[in-house]
């Protein structure tokens, strides 16, 4: 079924709805100082993440992450894989 | 003192777990904190009395991890494992980990980290009281079983499990290495974390209700931008509508205070010259000084720390990024330009939050273009002048007051975005922005320490300059060289300078003399004016305007006036942090002639175009 098969996908953390729960997958490519940090702060694969709000003036989404909430740039988020939750 | 003996206890944890809440508990000192990560930005030292003597407890700066990927997160390694070589640090007897029982697994990665590392570990489990609020319920007992290291679960701010904690900093400083459990042992910290966050946290229900219902007020799509502009604007009103009943009753006060002073030195028979010193000049321009400046101070500083405290300014930077980004510069600035509104100097250390080398240089040069609480009355009393003059009421007054200051913040953009296409060329790099829990501010506490902590601070300093500078100005006004005194002289020579940017030398003389403090430019200028003569009386803002236009004031002259206090050199302590923080003469040169040059610039226009038209 095509809606499994999506399901199933990894995508970056940019495609998550607002409101939207998802589990992260991993990170798409190291970016250094960026990945470490989001590394840090706890984006780590198997983790869930809940896209909990974007910028009145776009460019940024906030994301809880371990029971925070953390904005980042779209930039930064598109590194981020995550598949939906089973 | 033996100080070899004297032991070392650092206080680590996550950015914006109330380290320094506890820090400030433990010791009795008075560290400010606030609501948003990096405010703690260098280690303060302090001193714990517990049963087995004094301790020194350091205050280590917020951190993720220990991999020193960052320059605070490099402080925080040293501090916690201690640095071999040059500036050689011992690493500290004792850990004390402070998480932030609200989001405990994420403080779990950088507690394991330091485990790894350390022995003598404490965790310290805050805000407790916030947790249980969120319907968050921890499991003491099971993680002192899990991480065998002793739980001490606190709610800092209101002094809860203090006692407990300095027994148990006391207990683990007095085992013996022996007795000590080896050092925790994981293969991969976040999935354990997430493993004892598991078995230990509880949570009923989500935790979030009410910080998601909020954010959708102060962040939201369509609120947050007109919720920020009121919140700006009601600031500014308040602090400009009370303010000025206070400085006139101030003013009448150190009326009196000066009449006073001048009948205590006749009395004291102290010779013309050395009364006239004090009285006309170091205490002249020192009360003004206080009745221009301690009001709105008083008033500004308690509501900024409400702000602050309740978790307002990350929003603030998470709504205007796009902005910063589109400038190239962090978004992280607006968190530093909001410091600024409070002090300059302050804002430009604030600076070491952003992490980009660039992105900080730009933050520290355009700091200066926010008006501090040293310009703030100035340009708020330049302002009454200007709408006395145009008959208009306390309402324009109000709006010309914030439509400058957002003309300052998009002024400080157009800046930043010059520079990363010129001098500091480059685009926005990444970052990250946590957005902290809302938590309800402590309305007392937040006036009584914003007004003994920073007001009386930044008004002591100001003093400190204004007396002085209030000598040197009487003694140019006083000294004649060949019937003309120094200060006319001096004046006369920058009268072309002033007049060419709509304004005087006596107001160029004023500007230059006010370089150590802002606050002084008004006071300033009424000596200038009344050069070495009869002392001006002690005057309401009101008589300030009368005042000036009977030495020539315009309108535009005012409007110069108001911009150039706007955009020029920042003060001599704001220059100082910036070479301090910059280590460049380089960079600390463009940071004092880029608002020199603009706000000259926009004087000559204002000035050129009013000659035409009018």
């Amino acid at each position: 079924m095509t809606d499994d098969f999506t399901k199933s996908q990894s995508r970056p953390l940019t495609e998550l709805k607002l409101g939207e729960s998802a589990v992260i997958d991993g990170l798409s490519e190291h970016r250094g100082a960026i990945s470490n940090r989001l590394l840090d702060i706890g984006f780590t694969s198997g983790c869930t993440v809940e896209c909990v709000g974007e910028s009145p003036l776009g460019g940024m989404r906030a994301y809880l992450v371990r029971g925070t909430v953390t904005a980042l740039r779209h930039n930064d988020a598109s590194t981020i894989l995550c598949r939906s939750k089973a | 003192m033996d100080n070899e003996k004297q032991r070392t206890v650092a206080l680590a944890g996550n950015p914006n777990v109330g380290k320094s809440t506890v820090f400030n508990a433990l010791t009795g000192m008075r560290q400010h904190t606030g609501n948003w990560p990096g405010k703690t930005v260098s280690g303060a030292v302090g001193t714990v009395h517990t049963s087995v003597g004094d301790i020194s407890l350091v205050d280590v700066p917020g951190a993720y991890s220990l991999s020193a990927r960052s320059p605070e997160e490099e402080i925080a390694r040293d501090y916690i494992c201690g640095r071999s070589g040059i500036g050689e640090r011992k690493a500290p007897d004792a850990v004390i980990c402070v998480c932030d029982a609200c989001c405990l697994e994420r403080n779990l990665l950088l507690t394991l980290q330091i485990m790894k590392l350390h022995r003598r570990v404490i965790v310290c489990v805050n805000l407790c009281d916030e947790a249980e609020k969120r319907g968050i319920t921890v499991d003491f007992s099971c993680l002192e079983k899990r991480l065998g290291v002793p739980v001490v679960p606190c709610a800092a701010r209101y002094g809860v499990g203090l006692e407990e904690l300095t027994a148990a900093l006391s207990k683990i400083l007095m085992l013996d290495d022996n007795a000590l459990p080896p050092k925790f042992d994981c293969a991969d910290i976040p999935i354990t974390a997430a493993e004892l966050s598991r078995e230990c946290v509880n949570e009923v229900g989500d935790p979030r209700v009410l910080d998601r219902r909020l954010d959708r007020i102060f962040a939201g799509k369509f609120s947050a931008i007109p919720v920020s502009l009121f919140l700006l604007a009601a600031v500014f009103f308040i602090t400009l509508r009370a303010a000025t009943p206070l400085s006139d009753a101030l003013s009448f006060i150190l009326g009196y205070a000066e009449a006073f002073a001048v009948k205590a030195c006749d009395l004291l028979r102290l010779p013309d010259i050395v009364s006239s010193a004090i009285c006309d000049g170091i205490l002249c321009v020192l009360f003004r000084v206080i009745s221009v400046m301690l009001p709105p101070m008083a008033i500004f500083f308690p509501l900024f720390t409400l702000l602050e405290d309740f978790g307002y300014l990350p929003r603030v930077a998470y709504t205007f990024d796009n902005c910063f980004c589109k400038c190239g510069a962090c978004g992280k600035q607006a968190l530093t330009l909001m410091m600024g509104f409070g002090c300059n100097a302050a804002g430009v250390t604030g600076c070491r939050i952003i992490d980009s080398e660039r992105e900080r240089l730009i933050a520290i040069i355009t700091n200066s273009f926010v008006p501090c609480n040293g310009r703030f009355p100035v340009i708020s009393a330049l302002l009454i002048i200007l709408c006395t003059n145009l008959g208009r009421g306390s309402f324009f007054h109000s709006a010309l007051m914030c439509s400058l200051t957002l003309c300052g913040i998009i002024l400080s953009l157009v800046v930043s975005r010059f520079l990363s296409r010129t001098l500091l060329h480059g685009t926005s790099s990444s970052f990250t922005l946590e957005l902290p829990p809302y938590r309800a501010p402590q309305i007392g506490h937040v006036i009584i320490r914003s007004l003994f902590d920073r007001t009386v601070f930044v008004l002591a300093r100001a003093a400190a300059v204004a007396a002085p500078a209030g000598l040197i100005i009487w003694a140019l006004g006083n000294i004649s060289f060949g019937g003309e005194s120094l200060l006319s002289c001096f004046t006369a020579l920058l009268d072309p300078i002033g007049h060419l940017a709509g304004m005087d030398g006596v107001m160029m003389c004023a500007f230059i003399l006010s370089l150590p403090a802002s606050e002084i430019i008004l006071p300033l200028m009424i000596m200038g004016y009344e050069c070495g003569g009869t002392m001006a009386p002690m005057m309401s803002t009101a008589s300030l305007s009368d005042f000036f236009i009977s030495h020539g004031w315009s309108s535009v002259t005012a409007i110069c006036a108001v911009i150039f206090t706007l955009v020029h050199w920042p003060c001599s302590t704001t220059v100082i942090t910036i070479y301090k923080e910059t280590h460049s003469i380089k960079w600390t040169a463009a940071a004092v002639l880029i608002p020199t040059v603009i706000g000259y610039s926009i004087c000559v226009a204002v000035n050129a175009v009013s000659h035409i038209f009018f």
